[in-house]
């Protein structure tokens, strides 16, 4: 038979054949190259989103990260986040009484990595580009009117009005002082019209034009960034010669990454992966929020709600049928439910013992008195097929649901593709939402936004409840805060403001995921930073 | 056939079809209920009146949507693809980096399928209801059914977290330069520039996901396969050359294997273009940044100049690839070339 006389070809020598070319394939393997050792090499994993290093033009996590190694601003926080912001390239600073300007003496002897000593015309030219970038975090320095630079080491910043938060706004990366010789010769330009004349984009995703303790060797915006030391930081020099970003998008193939060895830092393990790193000797698993809070919404407008969520007593209601403990325990060990919409780490933000409890009876006698004895339904719209924080969006809204059936609400899910649910939210039409929110900046000012007047205010259609004390109360507050310099009387202020939030307005805070960060033991000085994750210049290697 | 006239009707089809490419999309992505101010710029960002009149400014938002698309066309008669919102780069180099990439592991996976997927199915057939025959309908079967996504973790936790045999995820190890050109196929360019070791680095790890990503195409291959073959051992010139006395090898190589290949090269040339633009779970576990997520990503951000880019590089693309599999059929089959 035909078979058989074909059966009769040897499959082994195949086989060894296969093999051999494996094992050669794997004895090339595991190395690193460019002349540094990988004990003189941090290397980061992390799932990139990285459309440009270009300080002015990024607003995304993987570019936050990337630039803390390459540039330093005027004031930044200290390493854990917590706490007043301190001097970075400015030594000192003074404040005028009326809050309006804002005088910056610069630390001596500083030189961008190119060589270029450091002067006030770079501060000038730096934020005066941001601002004129217009770019997704120009309205970080919307409160600022000019910069001017008094001598070469005094830099004056004018504000249009009050802003108590400018320091903490120029702690943030995007205000990076960049080498305005080097980027001007590379078509850079500054001012008003940076949006439609600057050509520096392409150089920085090339090149780095900062004063930070690495320097840029390479960029893949896709696969991996290489730095190294910048011989001319006026800092010691970093403790380690090398560090490299490597996208590795799949949280498991991360995990596996960082047990093997190949990488030192995990930025993006989940809740279940947890575990299995704590019993590897090797990892160390560091508790870290990244302060983000995911809230329900409700709006105001009852011709959207048709008379259900937008009604107070209904808001009452849900506060007190949702099962906080069982919301938390999605989000893994650290997870919380905070006070209010301003997250535990946040200066001045109300603890985890303020937040709301479970009352499944005074939920029934609340919704009893709006009329809802036998409950009522209702869409709940949220971003589907989406994870954030460590939290499935989609079991979030479950586990919402089946805390609302105890008290008769019949919840219906309606997840929404995340940026058509955004559209719809910024356009003020939904009507009862799960949605997220991550500090712009770390100060609790940046939470107005849910405050009269800020922009969740139009989203929910709040302004319909202007005639209630709360609301009312609520507005006056937000207005003192925002130009209130005095830190005793900010930290009192926004003190009131979470208390009312606490039991008033259309937001109820859900969770503020906890979302640790995995490193090997033989890392040694890593502190996380909810602002940029890693500062690569405190970590060292054993 | 006359060539000429075969390849001008080929081009004139593929134009056509280009066209209504562009025309659909560009309907589509102004349909869907999401304004690009929101999918790229943050939550604060598209509240704020400055910022967003200058980023609809930037990408052309800001123009009636018929100067939006007579502007695309002009500008793609120029060989412009125009700025990817979500990359800010130009689409066309992008495309350039990331669909070697893509070639390059779609190749490599196509070839890993049709090395295996061929004997495995010729095998198949001629031991019909024996043991080799029930191995490789297994081995089909796990094929088409293993979801790729769980065949890629566990593939790279048993070879190289386990195993140590091959390396983890990326086109090359971390800190591993990649070759300057020409081609974008790493290991390609390896060996025209020299550089063995990134050659044997691009080789190794090529290995798995293309066989991951080959397992799907190597499962129908082996049905495809095998059907055919069965079909053609049934047929009277197989017969007729078995009266006639020649060998066993000779009938299969030169009577059946010819006359069941049309099928299984429909397969490939179809499998080749789902490759190009389907790898997009292979792409996120092994971090290989080639044009599925580049795709996936821009889609996510109603990237309208990026979807485009895309979508006609994977038309021209599967357009080429059934340009072969038709002339392929021509040499396999002349009756085909009266038709």
């Amino acid at each position: 038979m035909l078979s058989n006389k074909l059966l009769g070809v040897n499959l082994s020598k195949r086989l060894l054949y296969v093999t051999a070319v494996t094992l050669t394939l794997a004895l090339s393997t595991g190395a690193i190259s460019q002349g540094i050792s990988r004990d003189q090499t941090l290397i980061v994993g992390t799932s990139f989103n990285l459309k440009t290093l270009d300080p002015g033009r990024s607003f995304e996590l993987t570019a936050i990260l990337t630039n803390k190694a390459l540039y330093e601003t005027l004031v930044t926080l200290p390493d854990n986040g917590d706490g007043d912001v301190v001097p970075q390239l400015a030594k000192s600073w003074e404040v005028a009484a009326d809050g309006l300007t804002y005088t910056f003496t610069l630390r001596d002897g500083v030189r961008f990595s190119s060589g270029n000593p450091l002067t006030a015309a770079d501060v000038a030219w730096s934020i005066e580009r941001f601002k004129g970038l217009k770019g997704p975090a120009s309205f970080l320095a919307d409160s600022i009117q000019s910069v001017e630079a008094l001598d070469p080491a005094t830099v004056v910043l004018k504000l249009n009005q009050p802003d108590p938060a400018l320091l903490s706004k120029l702690t943030v990366g995007n205000f990076a002082i960049l080498d305005s010789k080097t980027l001007i010769a590379q078509g850079g330009t500054s001012g008003p019209d940076a949006d439609q004349t600057d050509r520096a984009e392409s150089f920085l995703n090339s090149h780095s034009a900062g004063t930070g303790p690495y320097v840029l060797v390479s960029t893949d915006l896709r696969s991996e960034v290489v730095l190294q030391r910048n011989p001319n930081s006026w800092r010691e020099p970093a403790p380690l010669a090398q560090y490299i970003l490597r996208n590795i998008p799949d949280a498991g193939v991360q995990s596996l990454t960082l047990e093997k060895g190949d990488i030192d830092i995990a930025l993006d393990i989940t809740a279940d992966q947890v575990e299995q790193l704590k019993s590897n000797a090797a990892v160390s698993v560091i508790p870290a929020s990244p302060l983000i809070t995911i809230f329900l919404g409700f709006n105001k407008d009852p011709s959207l709600t048709g008379g259900t969520v937008n009604r107070v007593e209904v808001e009452q209601a849900i506060r007190n049928a949702l099962d906080y403990p069982g919301i938390d325990s999605l989000g893994g060990t650290g997870s919380l439910t905070p006070a209010t919409i301003i997250p535990v780490g946040i200066a001045g933000a109300l603890d985890a013992s303020f937040a709301p409890q479970r009352n499944l009876d005074r939920a029934r006698s609340l919704l009893q008195q709006a009329g809802f004895a036998q409950g009522f339904s209702i869409p709940l719209e949220y971003p589907g097929g989406f994870t954030f924080g460590g939290i499935d969006f989609d079991v979030l809204a479950q586990k919402v649901q089946a805390d609302l059936a105890e008290v008769g609400i019949k919840v219906q899910l309606t997840p929404t593709q995340v940026d058509a649910f955004f559209t719809r939210l910024r356009a003020g039409q939904i009507p009862f939402f799960i949605s997220f929110w991550t500090p712009d900046f770390l100060d609790a000012l940046n939470y107005t936004a849910f405050l009269p007047g800020g922009i969740y205010d139009k989203r929910t259609n709040w302004s319909v409840e202007s005639n209630t004390s709360s609301y009312q109360e609520l507005k006056q507050l937000a207005e003192q805060v925002q130009v209130t310099v005095d830190s005793a009387r900010r930290s009192e202020l926004f003190r009131q403001i979470q208390l009312l939030l606490r039991d008033n307005g259309p937001f109820v805070s859900l969770i503020q995921p906890a979302l640790p960060v995995a490193v090997r033991a033989n890392v040694q000085g890593y502190v996380f930073n909810p602002q940029w994750r890693v500062d690569p210049y405190i970590v060292n290697k054993q | 056939m006359y060539w000429p006239l075969f390849l001008a009707r080929r081009f004139i089809r593929l134009s056509l079809l280009l066209l209504g490419i562009i025309t659909l999309l560009f309907v589509i992505s102004h349909v869907l209920p999401t304004d690009p101010v929101v999918a790229n710029l943050g939550q604060t960002a598209s509240e704020n009146p400055s910022i967003v009149a200058a980023f609809r400014h930037k990408w052309g938002l800001d123009l009636p949507l018929q100067a939006q698309y007579i502007q695309y066309l002009s500008n793609l008669m120029r060989g412009d693809l125009g700025q990817s919102i979500s990359s800010g780069r130009p689409v066309l180099n992008d495309l350039a980096q990331y669909l070697p990439a893509t070639i390059e592991l779609a190749t490599v996976a196509l070839v890993l399928s049709l090395f295996i997927g061929l004997p495995l199915g010729i095998l198949s057939a001629i031991t019909k209801g024996r043991p080799w025959d029930h191995v490789s309908r297994i081995i089909s079967l796990l094929g088409v059914s293993t979801p790729v996504f769980w065949l890629g973790l566990v593939s790279l936790y048993l070879f190289y977290f386990r195993l140590n045999w091959l390396p983890g995820s990326g086109r090359l190890s971390i800190g591993f330069a990649a070759p300057q050109g020409p081609t974008g196929l790493y290991m390609l360019d390896g060996l025209l520039r020299g550089q063995i070791t990134i050659f044997w680095d691009a080789a190794s790890h090529l290995v798995l996901p293309a066989t991951v990503l080959a397992s799907y195409i190597t499962g129908l291959v082996i049905r495809v396969t095998r059907a055919e073959v069965l079909t053609v051992l049934q047929k009277d010139f197989v017969r007729t050359a078995r009266a006639k006395g020649l060998a066993e090898f000779t009938i299969l190589v030169q009577h059946v294997l010819k006359n069941s290949m049309t099928a299984p090269l429909t397969i490939i040339g179809l499998a080749y273009g789902q490759l190009l633009s389907g790898a997009v779970l292979t792409e996120v576990i092994f971090a290989w940044p080639g044009i599925g997520r580049y795709a996936f990503q821009a889609a996510g951000k109603l990237d309208f100049p990026a979807i485009v880019g895309t979508a006609l590089v994977i038309a021209v693309s599967y357009s080429l690839v059934n340009l072969a599999v038709d002339i392929v059929y021509t040499y396999l089959d002349p009756r085909i070339q009266e038709l």
